[in-house]
């Protein structure tokens, strides 16, 4: 036989071969398993790579990277970007820090430094010893700040202040502040503050400064372009809330006594006191929440001195009377009412409707309920457990509506 | 004729001969190997699929505005046998539900052996910190590895314990599931393989050092001899290709041929879920694993962390709004959006486990316990699909464990406290009752037919279990049932009964009959939907090949 007829039969052979596993897969399955395995055989035919979408690839690299949490918390080798955390009206608010000891059991440190597009600058460092997340009953913080904020508002003084007074001032200070704290986390808890801060206040870059709708004279402490004061003072804390994120029942109670000692000019020595209370009512189920506060401050001045107006009390902004602008309103004094229905809409997520009233007063005989400017609005507050807690506040006033959004629960 | 052409003359006629068209589809309804009771997924694949990385906040969140399934809502599952039955495959095997496991093969598990003997050294080879609740990985001195899982320090035992007891069930009921083990270990065991790093919870990694080690593990609670309480789940066996969806098929493995969202085991296990309060059923606790058998390669599917069942929420107890709610539920938001606080959300009614006193137990009752009701953490796809036969299929496995085998299992999470495995049995034997009213009284509850005796008898498993009450009659009828063309004749008059069995049609001969059965019972008018049990013609008798059942008009169960 030659090689041309072994080849032609080899490939007869091939061919037929091929073309009896056609004809087998051509012809009716002869069992329930054979369908399968030809579904499977013709899969096998056109196995493609098994991945994930574009999009879910790239979340996966944000959560292997651990994006944002690394960028904002961690940053790189501790470097990070800071946002937010100065007072409202300061416009965008960017900057950057340094962190060190996030994972230590024994100590914590950071530095920030921010600057804002109406150009406010702001440095701070603080050491905690331990960190406050690891539930000791002893923490020390020690805290540094420089402040410089070109155009702080200023509307007046005393609870009849016009909104149409508007004009602003610069505050310049440097402050150094240590804090003893004793069972932080207790149903009784100490606290105890010394410290030094130099204050410096000028014309306020603005349109209107101070001095171009008021007096200077009539505006305590504007006048001096310097101040000093040492600052000691403490606190005692009553805690009987259920929880201390987002409480559902309970009661929280602090007084604070703060001695203010003019040590340059002796003109402004005061001390501060301030009753806070907040209670948490359950309506039923813990599904819906009254909460309540009720805070005073009243900064009493020494025979023949008085407060400097950059230290006195106000009202407005995200954190008391929300339908009016932060530093509306200005005074020794202050009362400050509030109240919220919260319910729950999901387990991260709350409504609340609110309801805010307070003033200003310097004399004692003002402390009542007359005169008290009042707002209400609606809000949002998220809540992820161990996440980041956010809160949308629409409130509206006789000055009309006023958006805040901020960290944490209002109190 | 030259030889070339000879040659090709040959070549031409014998291809034509092998290549003339056959029909190719068949007619048939049952084929011999019919019922399939194991279906031989295991396809050679010689190559290794690639591993896949999952994200975890699409895995979560991606459910929650799109379904990814392809499947029609009310389309059955496609990978039942002619008994309407789960045959066994690479993603799940019949155990406790066709053949009795004893007490101590529940007990057991998927466990081979032991696990780590804790009175030899533990080599650290991984390790994460993760804030309280630490993690590593060992080998022991056999050179097995295993993952060490520890509870959260504030409650102990209850994540290990919902593990080790949820692996017994999972792995019973027919699941793939790794070897777990409680193991209490003194913490001097571990010794740690040079360049083993640590990584902490912002992914930053640094040398393993027995302080390190140390300080991680230095809030877990310590028994009175010294020891800790961790679980040790084994490596799986094989190569782990990433987790498997709850959707669509893996487009490299040949044997993946049915959508995940249509396999009834990945269906069923929604009811399964409920009864475990496994609310972390999603695609990160899941594995795919390349393994050999036998000489061949394919890939076997396994369910991973069990930690997040019963009343453990893995790192502490359950969140109560949990197993109530999608972690994301926009309808439940907008009810309770508009209800001003007057709508009360479900979860706040639980009258949870005694705390502390069971917190080891965690959140896990049965009074509120809404098994239709209930939800894991996202719209799971398999789990949306859901018919009353997948949840007939589930109800049916989960009522096959009786009260002392739930015992027996719960005993393997070895509560330090007495009277907290009494109080799971209870809860578990309620929650299955719950389940397994609602699973099979879904539809016409007739099944385990078998012919005996000349009669074709069955079960009403509703009446077996307590579900129903009242009188319940049969309606039947026979026919002759041709297979080439599914064409039937009747032989038998429709009757009415109360038994629970059919003499067949006297002097049948037929190769195949069909008898028609409704269940009459005032209270339950689904009951009435027709099943049909094929019996098939052999050597020893007619014997049960098929049963059809109809799906009642509400046939399926949204999870909106």
């Amino acid at each position: 036989m030659t090689t041309r007829a072994l080849l032609v039969i080899a490939a007869i052979v091939s061919v037929a071969a091929e073309s009896t596993a056609q004809s087998q897969e051509s012809s009716p399955p002869s069992s329930r398993q054979e369908i399968l395995v030809r579904k499977r055989r013709e899969k096998a035919e056109r196995l493609e790579p098994y991945e994930v979408s574009s999009t879910e690839d790239r979340m996966r690299g944000f959560e292997k990277a651990k994006f944002p949490q690394n960028w904002l918390v961690k940053g790189w080798n501790g470097i990070r970007p800071v946002i937010g955390g100065m007072p409202s009206g300061s416009g965008f608010v960017m900057g950057g820090g340094y962190v060190h000891g996030l994972e230590n059991q024994y100590y914590g440190f950071q530095a920030n430094g921010r600057y804002s597009t109406r150009g406010y600058t702001m440095f701070d460092g603080e050491f905690v010893l331990p960190p406050p997340q690891v539930g000791r009953r002893v923490e020390l913080k020690v805290r540094g700040e420089y402040r410089d904020f070109t155009s702080l508002r200023f509307y007046g003084l005393g609870n009849d202040s016009s909104v149409e007074d508007r004009s602003t001032y610069l505050l310049n200070d440097t402050k150094a502040t240590a804090y003893f704290w004793l069972n932080p986390r207790g149903l009784l808890s100490l606290g105890a503050e010394a410290g030094f801060t130099t204050i410096r206040t000028d014309s306020g870059n603005d349109d209107r400064s101070i001095e171009d709708v008021f007096d200077p004279e009539d505006v305590p402490g504007f006048m001096e372009e310097r101040t000093d004061y040492i600052i000691a003072g403490g606190w005692a804390e009553f805690d009987l809330r259920d929880k201390w994120e987002n409480p559902a029942v309970g009661v929280v109670a602090r007084i604070t006594g703060t001695r203010y000692e003019d040590t340059g000019l002796s003109e402004h020595d005061f001390t501060r006191i301030v009753g806070d209370v907040k209670g948490y009512i359950p309506l039923g189920p813990r599904s819906r929440i009254l909460a309540l506060r009720a805070r005073t401050s009243h900064a009493v001045d020494d025979e023949g001195k008085d407060v400097p107006f950059y230290m006195m009390e106000t009202l407005g902004g995200a954190a008391t009377v929300r339908g009016f602008r932060e530093f509306r309103f200005r005074d020794e004094r202050n009362l400050y009412l509030s109240a919220e229905y919260r319910w729950e809409v999901s387990p991260y997520v709350d409504f609340t409707l609110f309801f805010d009233a307070g003033k200003v007063f310097s004399d004692l005989d003002d402390y009542n309920l007359d005169k008290m400017h009042t707002g209400y609005g609606f809000g949002i507050r998220t809540h992820a457990p161990g996440g980041m807690q956010l809160r949308f506040d629409l409130a509206n006033s006789t000055e009309g509506f006023k958006f805040h959004i901020g960290g944490g629960p209002s109190f | 004729m030259s030889g070339t052409s000879w040659a090709r003359v040959v070549l031409w006629s014998v291809c034509t001969c092998l290549v003339v068209p056959h029909e190719a589809v068949s007619q048939q309804k049952f084929y011999p190997d019919d019922p399939l009771l194991s279906d031989n997924d295991s396809l050679d694949v010689p190559e290794k699929p690639e591993e896949i990385e999952l994200s975890d906040m699409f895995d979560r969140f991606g459910h929650m505005f799109h379904d990814w399934g392809a499947s029609a809502a009310g389309s059955e599952a496609l990978n039942v046998n002619t008994l309407d039955e789960v045959p066994d495959s690479s993603w799940f095997t019949n155990r406790h539900g066709v053949r009795r496991m004893s007490l101590e093969e529940l007990a057991k598990g998927p466990n081979q052996g032991t696990g780590p003997d804790p009175s030899e050294t533990w080599t650290v080879f991984r390790s994460k910190s993760q804030g309280l609740t630490p993690g590593f990985q060992i080998y022991d001195e056999g050179d097995e590895r295993y993952i060490i899982k520890l509870d959260p320090v504030e409650v102990p035992e209850i994540a290990s314990a919902a593990e080790v007891i949820a692996t017994k069930i999972f792995y019973a009921l027919g699941y793939h599931a790794p070897e777990n083990y409680i193991v209490r270990v003194h913490p001097d065991r571990f010794t740690i393989e040079p360049g083993t790093e640590v990584e902490d919870s912002y992914g930053d990694k640094m040398p393993l050092t027995p302080f390190r080690f140390n300080r991680s593990i230095r809030r877990v609670p310590r028994l009175e001899d010294g020891t800790m309480r961790v679980t040790a789940s084994k490596y799986l066996s094989g190569i782990p290709i990433g987790p498997f969806r709850y959707f669509e098929t893996r487009s490299d493995d040949p044997n993946d041929v049915i959508p995940h969202e249509d396999r009834r085991e990945l269906r069923g296990l929604r009811l399964i879920a409920a009864w475990l309060n496994h609310d972390d059923t999603r695609a990160q606790n899941t594995q795919d694993a390349w393994v050999e058998q036998d000489g061949r390669h394919f890939v076997r599917h396994y369910m991973l962390d069990f930690g997040s069942t019963l009343g453990s929420g893995s790192v502490d107890m359950q969140y109560a709004p949990l197993t109530f709610t999608y972690t994301l539920d926009f309808r439940e938001m907008r009810r309770n959006a508009l209800g001003f606080g007057f709508r009360v959300p479900e979860y706040r009614r639980a009258q949870w486990p005694a705390f502390p006193e069971y917190q080891a137990v965690g959140r896990y009752e049965s009074e509120l316990f809404d098994c239709e009701g209930w939800r894991n953490d996202y719209p799971n796809p398999a789990f949306v699909r859901m018919t009353a036969r997948d949840a007939f299929w589930a109800a049916k496995l989960i009522m096959r464990f009786t009260r002392e085998e739930i015992a027996a299992m719960a005993a393997t999470g070895e509560y330090s406290n007495p009277d907290h495995a009494p109080y799971l049995v209870d809860t578990i034997v309620a929650r299955q009752q719950k389940c397994g009213r609602f699973g099979i009284n879904a539809m016409n509850p007739v099944a385990e037919m078998e012919v005996a005796g000349g009669r074709l008898g069955f079960v009403n498993l509703s009446e077996q279990y307590g579900f129903a009450e009242g009188e319940t009659r049969y309606e039947s009828s026979w026919s002759s049932f041709d297979n080439e063309t599914g064409a039937t004749t009747p032989l038998v008059e429709a009757r009415v009964s109360q038994e629970r069995s059919l003499d067949l049609p006297p002097g049948a001969r037929d190769a195949f009959l069909v008898a028609e059965l409704r269940s009459l019972n005032e209270a339950f008018p689904d009951w009435r939907e027709t099943v049909r049990i094929y019996l098939r013609r052999g050597s020893s008798g007619y014997e049960v090949v098929g049963v059809e059942r109809e799906s009642p008009e509400s046939n399926t169960f949204p999870m909106n």
